[in-house]
């Protein structure tokens, strides 16, 4: 087990390089003078040259990039924003909590919020619960989240101004921006939930269980939730992903300065350290929750948990 | 009532994609008790659905039982509440699945899963329930040390003695043994079956054995019914239907069976495919594959049978069938 772990840690930290290079070299090719863009055209050649300079951009290519690498990689510095010459680690540093909150809590009400459902609905098979819920699931899978948050911000904080309808003045701020982060999660979530409990309703083991005699609940408890529980997992490292994905969509729409929001800004102006910086946190932040879902996996099924320690089969 | 088990005209049937599936057309059987029926038939002939219909497992959505009656030591388990079925299911009536590679839980141990079923009838603390589940691993021929084990570390024959610990972990009096040695390698299955007899007769358990082995029949089953279509073809000791077997069907499974004495022959196959359970044939459901048919066999217009609802030859040895042996 310890030997699985090291090992994927070794091929996050692979990745994460891999993710670094692919970023800086995108950032690299995008047209235009990086001194230009930050001095304006009227500039003369010396200022823009002392500028080149001064970031760094006047070197080769690989020289740049592996100064960059030497240190994000071993120093552990994102280096400055370009435009705003604040320090990326810093910045993030700031700017995580408000993300991890949108991000977290979201996830929260997505798992807890996307099992319940799937669970309701695959216990009511065929029933009217089931197709309404599969109905709900279905237009919040197709909905853009955009959309979904623009639509809650003019009912829930311009109409019935129940809540603000962006910034992070008061903590009612971000419950919009949680609820509207997580919807489509929930639905995916309640869809996959649900098909993973049909397949273990029909499951022989679960036979077995009742001719046991063992009561109903306990059945759905003990034998057929942590057999579902695999797939559902599954969706949450799923949602991971969107977390991620969804952060600058929606820390845009309600205006809240965090790590989505940043990297938006950094594309915008070409601010090469603050979209390398935040491109690789976002990749070791799903790589690590990679890791995690996986480790959850061993921990629930000794199938898995035996390929592990034998280390055989390792991905 | 003189059976311990006594199933009348039951009838079973599921719900698929819209269609009636008719699985188990009126079946009548009877066991005494300590004794052991054969259930002998092609797949798909309703034989685990008898034997969850007697546990009352079958399936919530899409199964139902439609009409009948199953007496157990005097009681009609039909009129049970789920609450009294309870008690019954595990302790009173056990049964022994079909396939042992999947009915275990994956993510439980061994021990558990037999001590499960313990701790719900037979003992009040977990100590005495790991303690005897250890026990009923070492009766099936488990070192007891396998209890903290999962299903995937054993092999088929293993599984399927677990399996056998679990149903009769709390002494059953009713034991259903679904093809118990189907899924296991030929050498291990006289190996399983040589302990559920052991078993068996050392509890004094009555026992309903479904099989398609008709040498396991005769070294293991005082009576033998057999099944087509969802219906009780022909039923009887085992000495009938072995020496005198009277429905063109059982002699077709039997055929090539000189003499009982002749072991390990499995059933012999007939030409054609059973019927389609959501559209059956109507009169006798054999008739499209049976040499002796004639019109009366094919039944009426109306659908109805005339004179092929069984009749005793012997005493005790029924046929459904109209020709006369
Ligand atoms: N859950 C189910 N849903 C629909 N049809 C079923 C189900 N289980 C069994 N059947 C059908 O019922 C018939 C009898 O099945 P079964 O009792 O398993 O037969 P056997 O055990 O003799 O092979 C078959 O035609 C089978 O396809
Ligand atoms: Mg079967």
């Amino acid at each position: 087990m310890g030997r699985y772990v090291i090992k994927r840690v070794l091929w996050m930290i692979l990745i994460l390089v891999a993710a670094a290079i692919v970023v800086f070299t995108l950032m690299y090719l995008v047209p235009g003078d990086p001194a230009e863009l930050l001095l304006g055209v009227e500039a003369s050649e010396e200022v823009l040259a002392a500028k080149r300079a001064e970031l760094g951009t006047d070197r080769p290519y690989l020289i740049q990039l592996f100064d960059y690498l030497y240190h994000v990689f071993l120093k552990f510095d994102f280096g400055d924003s370009w435009r705003y010459r604040v320090n990326v680690m810093t910045e993030l540093g700031q700017r995580l909590p408000r993300t991890l909150i949108i991000g977290g809590f979201g996830m929260i009400l997505n798992v807890v919020v996307g099992t319940v459902l799937g669970i309701f609905a695959a216990t009511h098979e065929g029933k009217w619960q089931d197709s309404l819920t599969m109905v709900i699931a279905m237009v919040f899978v197709s909905a853009p989240s955009f959309w979904v948050a623009w639509m809650a911000i003019i009912l829930f904080a311009q109409t019935l101004m129940w809540v603000p309808p962006s910034g992070i003045s008061t903590w009612t701020c971000y419950i919009l921006p949680v609820i509207c982060g997580s919807l489509g999660g929930i639905a995916i979530n309640a869809r996959q939930s649900r098909s993973a409990m049909l397949e273990v309703i029909r499951a022989d083991y679960i036979t077995t269980a009742r001719a046991k005699g063992q009561r109903e609940k306990v059945v759905v408890r003990r034998h057929m939730l942590p057999n579902a529980m695999m797939p559902i997992i599954t969706g949450v490292g799923g949602g991971l992903a969107m977390v991620v994905a969804g952060s600058a969509v929606l820390e845009q729409v309600f205006s809240i300065p965090g790590i989505g929001q940043y990297m938006l800004s950094g594309v915008n102006q070409r601010d090469r350290p603050v979209v390398c910086g935040c491109v690789v946190f976002f990749a070791a932040f799903t790589s690590i929750a990679m890791l995690i879902m996986d480790l959850c996996y061993a921990f629930l099924d000794p199938r898995i948990k035996a390929q592990y320690s034998s280390g055989r089969k390792v991905k | 009532m003189e059976n311990f088990l006594e199933i009348r005209d039951l009838v079973v049937e599921y719900t698929q994609n819209r269609d009636t599936v008719h699985a188990v057309n009126s079946v009548s059987l009877s066991l005494g008790k300590g004794k052991t029926l054969g259930l002998v038939g092609e797949t798909g002939a309703g034989k685990t659905t008898i034997a969850k219909s007697i546990m009352r497992i079958l399936p919530d959505v899409g199964a139902r039982i439609v009409s009948g009656e199953i007496w157990l030591d005097g009681e009609n388990l039909l009129e049970k509440t789920e609450d009294e079925m309870y008690d019954i299911r595990g302790s009173k009536a056990a049964m022994i699945f079909q396939d042992p590679m999947t009915a275990l839980n994956p993510l439980m141990t061994v021990g558990d899963q037999i001590s499960e079923v313990l701790l719900l009838h037979n003992v009040k603390d977990k100590k005495e329930a790991m303690e005897k589940a250890g026990d009923m691993l070492e009766m099936v021929g488990i070192p007891r040390e396998r209890y903290v084990e999962y299903p995937h570390q054993f092999s088929g024959g293993m599984k399927q003695r677990v399996v056998i610990a679990m149903a009769l972990a709390c002494d059953p009096e009713l034991l259903l043994a679904d093809e118990p040695t189907t899924a296991l390698d030929v050498t291990i299955q006289a190996q399983v079956l040589d302990m559920i007899r052991k078993l068996r007769d050392k509890l004094n358990t009555s026992m309903i054995l479904i099989t398609h082995d008709l040498g396991v029949v005769a070294e293991t089953c005082d009576s033998v019914a057999v099944i087509y279509a969802g219906q009780v073809v022909e039923s009887g000791t085992k000495e009938d239907l072995f020496d005198h077997p009277a429905h063109p069907y059982t002699k077709g499974l039997f055929g090539s069976l000189p003499s009982m004495a002749v072991g390990e022959k499995r059933l012999h196959s007939i030409k054609g495919l059973p019927p389609d359970p959501t559209n059956l044939p109507t009169g006798c459901a054999f008739w499209p594959r049976c040499p002796y048919a004639t019109d009366a066999c094919k039944g009426d217009s109306a659908g109805g049978a005339p004179g092929i609802s069984g009749r005793e030859i012997t005493p005790g040895h029924f046929v459904r069938c109209l020709k006369e042996v």
